[in-house]
């Protein structure tokens, strides 16, 4: 079943429209990308996914039922939980306070010490600096962090916008390698947008290739990687 | 017995015990006549304002420069109630609590300009708010000015309402009235602190886009805190002002707003210890400045101000949590 769908959506701010006819589906367990260059739209259909931004035109639904007009407070306590791109970490709180505040929506908080123990256990490197303040990790930890923060909240969705952004080439493997854990040991849904496009192809279940606010292809990862446009377009091959 | 160990346990903790003490030490000062009435309740009225500001500003790091409006509000609105209401008048004759009561009316009508205003500006980030909210002080400044010297042309000249002596209260009642204020405001600020609005409030001021999508009502918190923040300043306005026996437009003054901005920066923002701390150095600097250098004051006053500015803008409480005490990290405990 597709956890999310986007319905031809068009979309932009103010005058400028930035996203045409956009439809995408997210299916349940598995990871879905969203590839495209900077500026093709893809931190846009996030915001759109969000709610920070509203569609001018077409549908978002959310487990089959229509979300347009739902407030991005009240999508998060639905389960839509992103990670933003530049991780967007409260630097004066401290770990611990920050995966508090990650258990924020009332569906999490019952959960909040299962979820505490499985955050930990992935990332046992959040543990150890439970007490550090968040602005004072590197930028792998505060990744970490992000995606842990993210868990925290018991997402039923999990968006994750540019997570390879400004890091070291080994620490994006060591970000990939937790989305893929997450989906194969969570078996957690995840819409992944990317500019890395090697490596998110190689974690993808699903994608769609974003230019200039439409989508211009799609397909599974064995399509996507065999295409020939993909692959001279963006992979240099 | 578990329970009341807790609290117990609970209440040890510096800052509420910082608060009882503070509270303690009024009540103290007073029994035993140490200080005049009045300088205790100038005192309390500056950490009341203080705090009442740190709930929307220190917490959610909006920047409510105009905030003088709802004292302003707050000291016309209970100053014409008693002028012109007998019952008001003859509630707030029978002492501290009478006084709250007929303050408590005041502090709920400024309280809804704030939930109005609050919805439409809070849209606002960061300069412009604090721009929208001079505005919102000015209109009501003109407004009194141009309204209340009508209400009563021979009485009210220059839109000053002037508390004749059947209004006028015994400075005992103002003082209970304060003390009331001041511990309700702090209390409000440390169980706004503890509680999951209060986490919600922080998360605002770390980032506003992250706590929206994590799931805060950053639109309605950031409104109930304006609200709050409006309700208590409302409150000790209409309190100092009675205290001082009538009210004119210097209410609406923008300086009332520096002092409470100074105070809870000294202090610490968005700490709960903060305005406390802040209150009692801004206090004493002020007043000592006051006497032993009358005329310069205030510019020394400044002085310090920016030095403290540049060089400690964390403030008193800021710089404390960042150490270490006995092995304890003074940040775990220090709200």
């Amino acid at each position: 079943m597709a956890v999310l769908e986007l319905d031809k959506v068009d979309t932009g701010y103010g005058e400028a429209q930035a996203l045409w006819d956009v439809s995408l589906k997210v299916q349940e367990g598995g990871i879905t990308v969203v590839l495209g260059s900077n500026g093709a739209g893809k931190t846009t259909t996030l915001r759109v996914i969000t709610g920070i931004l509203s569609p001018w035109k077409g549908d978002v639904k959310f487990l089959g039922k229509s979300i347009v007009g739902t407030p991005p407070h009240k999508r998060a306590e639905m389960g839509i939980i992103m990670v933003p791109e530049g991780r967007r970490l409260w630097p004066q709180l401290t770990v611990y306070e920050t995966l508090e505040l990650g258990a924020y929506t009332n569906r999490a908080k019952e959960k909040f010490s299962e979820n505490l123990e499985l955050v930990y256990q992935l990332f046992p490197v959040l543990k150890e600096r439970s007490k550090q303040l968040a602005g004072t990790l590197s930028g792998g930890e505060s990744q970490m962090l992000a995606i842990a923060r993210a868990l925290m909240s018991s997402p039923r969705i999990l968006l994750m916008d540019e997570p390879s952004l400004g890091l070291a080439p080994k620490i994006v493997l060591d970000v990939f390698k937790v989305i893929e854990k997450l989906r194969d040991d969570l078996k957690m849904t995840v819409l992944l947008v990317e500019q890395n496009i090697h490596m998110a192809l190689q974690i993808a279940d699903y994608g769609y290739v974003l230019e200039q606010g439409r989508i211009v292809m799609e397909g599974t990862r064995e399509e996507l990687e065999r295409s020939e446009k993909i692959r001279k377009a963006y992979l240099g091959l | 017995m578990s329970s009341f160990s807790e609290l117990k346990a609970r209440l040890l903790k510096p800052t509420p015990l910082l608060i009882i003490l503070l509270i303690a030490a009024v009540a103290v000062a007073r029994l035993l006549n140490l200080t005049t009435l009045d300088t205790m309740t100038i005192f309390m009225y500056f950490i009341a304002i203080a705090a009442s500001l740190n709930l929307i500003m220190g917490f959610t790091g909006y920047v409510s420069f105009g905030h003088c409006v709802f004292l302003g509000i707050g000291a016309y609105i209970y100053a014409l109630m008693v002028y012109y209401v007998p019952w008001a008048n003859a509630l707030q004759k029978t002492g501290g609590l009478g006084i709250i009561a007929v303050a408590l009316i005041a502090a709920v009508i400024a309280a809804l300009v704030a939930a109005a205003v609050g919805l439409a500006v809070l849209r606002l980030r960061g300069a412009f708010f604090a721009i929208a909210t001079i505005g919102l002080d000015f209109a009501v400044l003109y407004i009194v000015m141009g309204t209340v010297p009508f209400i009563n042309p021979e009485q009210f000249y220059g839109a000053q309402v002037i508390l004749p002596s059947r209004c006028l209260v015994s400075k005992t009642s103002t003082f209970t009235a304060m003390f009331i204020t001041m511990a309700l405001v702090l209390a409000t600020n440390y169980l706004v602190r503890k509680s999951r609005f209060g986490m919600g409030l922080v998360a605002i001021n770390e980032d506003e886009d992250a706590a929206e999508v994590m799931g805060v009502p950053t639109a309605k918190y950031k409104t109930l805190a304006f609200t709050l923040s409006a309700f208590f300043t409302a409150l000790a306005g209409a309190v100092f002002y009675l205290n001082g026996g009538g009210v004119s437009p210097e209410a609406f003054d923008l300086a009332h707003t520096v002092d409470m901005i100074v105070m809870i920066v000294i202090g610490g923002l968005g700490t709960v210890s903060g305005p406390i701390v802040g209150g009692i150095v801004y206090y004493w600097l002020y007043d000592t400045l006051l006497v032993h250098y009358p005329g310069v004051n205030l510019i020394i006053l400044g002085i310090i101000v920016g030095l403290i500015i540049l060089f400690a803008p964390e403030g008193v409480v800021g710089i404390l949590r960042r150490y270490e005490f006995k092995g304890v990290k003074l940040r775990e405990v220090l709200e």
